[in-house]
């Protein structure tokens, strides 16, 4: 099964990379897509256990938690354009470190919010040291709303059933 | 849909303006690794969607092109919050110190 998930996860990409669909283009994608598939595959999937149900589910759910953190992008952005236009910039920033233990046990999940911390503007991830995150806030606020709704969404997403 | 596309393209140049700002006001590397490293995240995910828009109205392929220019768009949201965080990171284990406020 797991070929078949890499031989897709590769294909893809080559038909619109290359952009051409004539049997020759097509077919040399098809035969280095099955060889990478057929090498590779274990890099790729590493957590054998999940069911393609669950895969499929963590990638519907995935999908709409992209659309959230975007809205989320774009709030956090304006507010912090609203800090960076102020003539009383000095007094509306407030840095700081902020450190908290994540609840999050898999590797996946982790990165995907130190990631989302990074892209919603005003607090960045410094460092992730197993499950202790250090952050840096620009502002009050964004220290505030800074991981509670995010945590628990990234957890429903991948570690559903555990 | 070319209208759409000037409309996302604006904006976004708009983010990059605060953007640029905000990496020349704050006043610390920390701020100004916030500013420089996710202004930017949004407002090139907004000028590639407009150049989506105005792409997808040249027919043919085009629809191709705008796939790639979504890898792109996907490529930016994985590698653009990596990178920022890799600097913090280097900064912090350099010691830079966090900008405090003089009252504090």
């Amino acid at each position: 099964m797991k070929y078949l998930y890499s031989f897709v996860v590769l294909f893809a990409p080559w038909l619109v990379l290359s952009g051409k669909f004539d049997p020759l283009h097509v077919g040399m994608g098809v035969l280095c897509s099955l060889l990478v598939a057929w090498w590779c595959a274990d890099l790729l999937f590493q957590d054998r256990k999940s069911s393609t149900g669950d895969r499929l589910r963590q990638l519907v759910a995935f999908t709409g938690y992209t659309g959230w953190l975007f809205v989320q992008i774009i709030r956090a952005n304006l507010h912090v354009f609203r800090v960076a236009f102020s003539p009383r910039m000095n007094r509306l920033l407030a840095p700081r470190m902020v450190e908290f233990d994540t609840g999050l046990e898999k590797e996946l999940s982790r990165f995907v919010l130190a990631n989302s911390i990074t892209l919603t503007p005003g607090t960045v991830t410094v460092r992730v040291d197993g499950s202790r995150f250090l952050v840096h806030a620009l502002t009050e606020t964004a220290a505030h709303d800074l991981h509670g709704a995010m945590e628990r969404r990234i957890a429903n997403i991948f570690e559903k059933g555990r | 849909m070319v209208i759409l596309g000037c409309i996302l393209i604006a904006v976004g140049l708009l983010f990059f303006l605060g953007t640029t700002l905000g990496l020349l006001r704050f006043p610390d590397f920390y701020s100004r690794m916030h500013a420089a490293g996710k202004g930017d995240t949004l407002s090139t995910v907004l000028i590639l969607l407009g150049c989506i828009c105005l792409v997808s109205t040249q027919g043919g392929m085009s629809w191709l092109l705008g796939l790639k220019i979504l890898l792109i768009i996907n490529f930016v949201f994985i590698g653009s919050p990596t990178a920022t965080h890799a600097m913090m990171d280097a900064g912090d284990k350099a010691g830079a110190t966090p900008w405090k406020r003089e009252s504090e």
